[in-house]
């Protein structure tokens, strides 16, 4: 079982991470033609890194609004994050399991 | 860094010029009441988030006509939001890019995954100054003397 569930998440980091990085010469031809706001950011093959940025500004701008003082402002930023990114991470992990390992079997 | 505690010494009051200070640039009703640290944090995490999604999905992620809730969502963050659509309604995608006469400036679409964290980031942001412009609505002034380099009395810091 451990096995299987070590192989899926192996099989799946090389086809998203693996890969989108192999092919840096077609997103290269890309990149060099990038227009910033009027061409989409080639970012294909890793979006669910642009999930970390996201996660950090609304931590920022909701810890603004929400502390009682500001003198553990940062703390309090990046507790956030790494709860929100953290939180995201094992969700992700308990529906790869669920949908790739459990409901094959039912 | 200052501590800048909530104000509570006086009753929250109904705000009319602070909520749509907020909506005009985020942060900036929270600058006018005196909470000017929060105000800063609050602009540049809301305007990064928003500037970081046109720069993921493009400006093509405003889209009043195909993306209608979203681009509600998008209009919290103030009139960039108006404005960008109309730019991008005026600069269509041309049916032939590669032809040189057509010298106008187009966006180019943007599709999947980007697209729609390009909407997400930007949607997010308005939702987010949609907070900032509620908690603004009823909110006490900051009345410390120390409300920003100099105080009201003229007082440094």
């Amino acid at each position: 079982m451990m096995m299987m569930i070590m192989t899926l998440l192996s099989t799946f980091l090389l086809s998203h991470i693996a890969v989108p990085i192999g092919s840096q010469s077609a997103g290269l031809a890309l990149t060099l033609g990038y227009r910033p706001f009027l061409d989409p950011l080639d970012a294909y093959g890793a979006w669910f890194f642009l999930s970390i940025p996201l996660v950090f500004f609304v931590a920022m701008s909701y810890k603004a609004l929400r502390v009682p003082t500001m003198r553990y402002y940062w703390r309090q930023v990046f507790k956030m994050t790494g709860q929100i990114v953290i939180a995201l991470v094992l969700l992700s992990a308990a529906l790869f399991i669920l949908v790739e390992v459990a409901l094959p079997f039912m | 860094m200052r501590e800048e505690p909530y104000d509570n010494s006086t009753p929250p009051t109904i705000q009319i010029v602070a909520p749509i200070l907020a909506w005009l640039i985020p942060g900036l009703g929270h600058w006018s009441l005196g909470y000017r640290q929060r105000a800063i944090f609050i602009g540049i995490g809301i305007l990064s988030m928003y500037i970081c999604g046109l720069l993921i999905g493009s400006v093509n992620v405003i889209n009043k006509t195909d993306g209608f809730w979203w681009y509600c969502g998008q209009t919290m963050i103030g009139p960039a939001t108006p404005a960008i659509n109309a730019w991008r309604a005026s600069h269509k995608y041309p049916d032939d890019p590669a032809d040189s006469s057509n010298a106008t400036t187009y966006a180019s679409p943007s599709f999947a995954k980007v697209n729609e964290v390009g909407t997400l980031y930007t949607t997010l942001a308005g939702m987010l100054n949609l907070m900032m412009i509620l908690d603004v609505l009823y909110k006490s002034p900051n009345s410390t003397p120390n409300r920003g380099r100099r105080g009201e009395d003229g007082s440094a810091a």
